[in-house]
């Protein structure tokens, strides 16, 4: 699939795990703490479809060199754009060849954000890294 | 009354409504009311898991001091949340299976008793005594903001036994 600019239905996103909480080792699920939106109500994802496993990587690790604390790149949470759509979220993805996009549109009620969330979080992949 | 009598057999009969009184009277009572509380939670059948909670509550208020934990701004533990947390496990009913604590970026406790990716419920612990909960059960989905005061509502409660642990 050729990437455009509007990120299709069909298009893989990842959200990148950051913390031994963010899943289930396990039970092999992605927790819904995942996919809770950061205070700013930016979601920050990643657009991955197609890519190698190792491509992937290479984008995570570059995703938490730019968090101003230090992290561990535990996995992804890999999960459909319809699945985001279905939830009335917006991907706003940055201009390519940057593969990163924003996820907003999120419900001030942190009740509901967590709804959402655990929708996301239950539709998502889990993909450790090694 | 019928409905109180349910209410009140199904929380934790440790739990004492909150006294607020400021005279010397009700300053005893809720010294006595703590010494019954901290003697029940050290007994052997309630007390491990109590203590187990406590801990992990514990551990979570240290993993989440300081702000910017997740990378992307999220706030250091909320003291009142954590506070509120306490009073909430205090409250849960005997036999209620113990929940994974965790805090979300705003700063605010949160237990999760989880049998699987669509049977799970969350609540997160406001502040300001709100309990923002969110539960999913198949395609169902549940959600909504209660308030903890003189004990633990009967929607939380039921839910939490919806996930069938």
């Amino acid at each position: 699939m050729v990437l455009l600019n509007k990120v299709s239905p069909d298009e893989s996103l990842g959200r990148f795990l950051t913390q031994s909480k963010h899943f289930a080792r396990i039970k092999n699920e992605v927790k819904p703490k995942a996919f809770m939106p950061p205070i700013n109500l930016r979601l920050s994802v990643s657009r991955i479809h197609g890519l190698a496993l190792e491509e992937i990587w290479d984008i995570g690790l570059a995703v938490i060199l730019d968090m101003r604390e230090q992290k561990t790149l535990y996995g992804v949470a890999d999960i459909k754009a319809k699945t985001v759509e279905k939830e009335k979220l917006t991907i706003l993805p940055d201009k390519l060849p940057s593969l990163h996009a924003n996820v907003v549109g999120w419900p001030e009620d942190v009740a509901e954000q967590m709804s959402i969330a655990q929708e996301l979080a239950a539709e998502a992949k889990l993909i450790l890294k090694a | 009354m019928k409905t109180e009598s349910y209410a009140i057999g199904r929380q934790n009969p440790v739990v004492f409504h909150r006294n607020l009184g400021v005279s010397w009277y009700a300053g005893k009572i809720r010294e006595e009311a703590d010494k019954i509380r901290q003697s029940f939670a050290r007994t052997i059948s309630f007390g491990d898991k109590l203590s187990q909670i406590l801990e992990e509550l514990l551990l979570a208020r240290h993993e989440y001091s300081k702000d910017n934990w997740d990378g992307y701004g999220a706030k250091r533990i909320d003291e009142q949340s954590f506070e509120n947390a306490l009073r909430f496990v205090l409250s849960l009913p005997l036999g209620i299976p113990s929940p994974e604590i965790d805090v979300v970026p705003n700063g605010q406790v949160m237990f999760t008793w989880s049998k699987g990716k669509r049977q799970l419920f969350s609540v997160i612990v406001g502040s300001m005594n709100e309990l923002s909960y969110a539960g999913l059960y198949g395609v169902t989905k549940r959600y909504g903001v209660e308030y903890f005061t003189d004990g633990i509502s009967d929607t939380i409660l039921d839910n939490i036994n919806k996930v069938d642990l």
